[in-house]
């Protein structure tokens, strides 16, 4: 009896261990067949994202450990969510309006290897990709953003202090605007590396009027197809925007400044510019007389050094 | 018909037979998984679960593969193998005797692949490598601290031969140091962003040639190339130097100093590039040279948009 008892307390002694290790790891899965009941490690995935987030710690990454869908999350520290080899497929918004919001507060978020597809319910009422708030950086890599559905912004840049987002090797379809850069405050450094955007409205806006510096560099790029601007300027505010060996094809306006733009800076080499409606917007642009433009158009030369 | 089975039922024993009394000889392949146990001769079907295990069961010229997801202990890799994590999130985290996640403590022919190294809140290199022959492809290696490099490249004592694909290596200390011995390094399609320092190319008294193309090298804090080295220069007839980097269709931008060359012995080349945001595009100091082929777009820093030398095409 006495030593059931000593059991007894060996079990809720057991039990207080379980309890201290089920703290937050640097490393977490999720898994389509997963459950939110688990630890979350490799051998036990939890089902949510949501819920694998509660057992990271910042500065960590959630692995998708085997395909599924899977919903949105707010990501409200610095944790990474990275996929390889199998289909992570997110395809409902989270609360706070997108597939993913990042408001980690300091520190980088790397998004590796996921699809983000949200449901075909029409501009109204569609969710956004993701939408990035706060944090040092943001890394989107071999994502792909707008298969069937709808998306409002693909990826909204939204800080208010300085941070830093590099989007490589992803496709961003569907999406009313697909990358939408409007810092609130700090300056907003941006790279785009072999990203292709296929906007419904415009492709890559650019948006100074909040208070926030844009500083953006675009190479390796396609953006086409837009029924709006190809590249969207909107002053007022100190906007530089490199465009290096890209194509900007198809859009009904290739380049659109608006609304005070004048303090901005759009320079452009070795790119293709094709297939636009509209071309006036085009004088603002600075050239470096380097680039395919399919039609004669009045641009500021500048030199290579 | 009756013949035939039976031959095939000889075969099958003897192929049965001769695989049994095999000995526990290496296999070329040999296989890890975040589920897997360190027993056995880590096959397909029963993976083990550390790289360190998994590489006393192949020899030179094998590979560890990983057949699952999962995180990895540190590794001292003592033989030419490669590790591939294709396909799968293989994360390897911890520090090995030489102070890195991955050591590669030999002279020997390594490829990585489709690993990520993660040191964050672990005090270490990313990976650290001396000479032979080296090659990572499609790594990401992040979160070493200030002072720690992603990559440390270190006294490479005979021809060296380095080359770093389609990788990013980001948050670090210093992105890919390369410090003394007699090295050639190729960097393509890599992203170094946010680290305190991108590439710190560190001759000492050795020899260093490094071709960056299609690079992306952003956001480092305090240089994004640096090509630092032992005086006295050292010059050839041909007017090369000892520490020289070229660099092709790369960009260099939003880092404090864009490109440093900081020795008379330095010499760095640039095509193609675009070099924008940086708070000083060029720094040449201590007589280094930064040359340009007249291709480049150097516009949109705060200062040092001239280089020291222009170079024609040929």
């Amino acid at each position: 009896m006495r030593h059931l008892m000593n059991l007894k307390a060996a079990v809720v002694g057991g039990l207080l261990l379980g309890a201290t290790a089920a703290q937050a790891e640097p490393v977490t899965w999720v898994s389509a067949t997963g459950t939110d009941a688990n630890t979350c490690d490799i051998a036990a995935p939890c089902r949510t994202l949501r819920h694998a987030l509660t057992k990271t710690d910042a500065g960590g990454t959630i692995g998708i450990a085997s395909s599924g869908n899977f919903a949105g999350v707010n990501l409200t520290k610095p944790v990474s969510i990275v996929a390889e080899g199998v289909q992570a497929v997110i395809n409902s918004a989270a609360g706070c309006g997108a597939a993913i919001c990042v408001n980690a507060g300091s520190g980088a978020v790397t998004l590796r290897g996921i699809t983000i597809d949200l449901p075909f319910g029409g501009m109204p009422n569609a969710g956004h990709g993701i939408l990035f708030f706060s944090g040092a950086a943001l890394y989107v890599e071999k994502t792909h953003i707008g298969e069937s559905g709808i998306q409002k912004f693909g990826i909204g840049f939204l800080p208010s202090a300085p941070a830093y987002l590099r989007i490589s090797d992803t496709v961003i379809t569907n999406s009313g605007e697909g990358i939408s850069i409007a810092p609130r405050g700090g300056t907003a450094t941006v790279v785009l590396n072999r990203v292709q955007v296929k906007g419904i409205l415009h492709n890559v806006t650019f948006e100074g009027q909040f208070g926030g510096a844009i500083q953006a560099t675009i190479t390796n790029s396609t953006i086409s197809n837009a029924v709006g601007a190809g590249l969207l300027v909107i002053g007022p505010g100190s906007i530089d925007v490199m465009v290096d060996r890209s194509n900007i094809v198809n859009n009904a306006y290739a380049t659109e400044f608006r609304d005070g733009a004048n303090n901005t800076r759009l320079r452009v080499g070795d790119s293709t510019i094709a297939g636009f409606d509209y071309h006036t917007f085009l004088d603002s642009l600075l050239s470096y007389g380097s680039n395919e433009i399919d039609r004669p158009v009045s641009v500021e030369k500048i030199p290579y050094k | 018909m009756r013949i035939a089975a039976f031959s095939i039922g000889l075969a099958v024993i003897a192929g049965g037979a001769l695989a049994t009394s095999a000995p526990a000889r290496a296999e070329r392949d040999v296989w890890v998984s975040g589920v897997g146990v360190d027993t056995g001769n880590c096959n397909m079907a029963a993976p083990c679960r550390s790289f360190q295990y998994a590489q006393t069961k192949t020899s030179d010229g094998g590979a560890i593969r990983v057949a699952s997801s999962g995180v990895f202990e540190a590794v001292t890799i003592r033989k030419s193998i490669s590790i591939i994590g294709d396909g799968s999130v293989a994360i390897v985290k911890g520090i090995a005797p030489c102070g890195a996640a991955i050591c590669v403590a030999v002279s020997s022919t390594v490829t990585l692949r489709g690993l990520t190294i993660d040191q964050t809140g672990v005090p270490g290199h990313g990976i650290q490598v001396g000479g032979g022959s080296f090659q990572m492809e499609n790594c990401r290696v992040v979160g070493t601290g200030s002072g720690k490099s992603g990559i440390a490249i270190q006294n490479a004592t005979i021809d060296a031969r380095y080359s770093i694909v389609d990788s990013t290596i980001a948050n670090n200390g210093i992105g890919i140091s390369v410090t003394a011995g007699l090295s050639l390094v190729t960097i393509l399609r890599v992203q170094i962003e946010n680290n305190e320092q991108g590439i710190v190319f560190d001759r000492g008294n050795g020899q260093i040639r490094s071709t960056i193309s299609e690079s992306v090298i952003a956001g480092n804090s305090m240089r994004g190339i640096s090509a630092l080295g032992g005086e006295p220069q050292v010059i050839d007839p041909l007017g090369n130097r000892p520490l020289e980097v070229m660099l092709d269709r790369t960009l260099v931008v939003n880092n404090g100093d864009g490109i440093v060359a900081e020795s008379k012995s330095a010499m760095i080349r640039i095509g193609n590039s675009v070099v924008t945001g940086n708070n000083t595009a060029l720094k040449p100091l201590k007589k280094g040279i930064i040359g340009s082929y007249r291709t480049n777009k150097i516009d949109g820093n705060a200062a040092g948009e001239d280089p020291t030398r222009n170079m024609a095409r040929q």
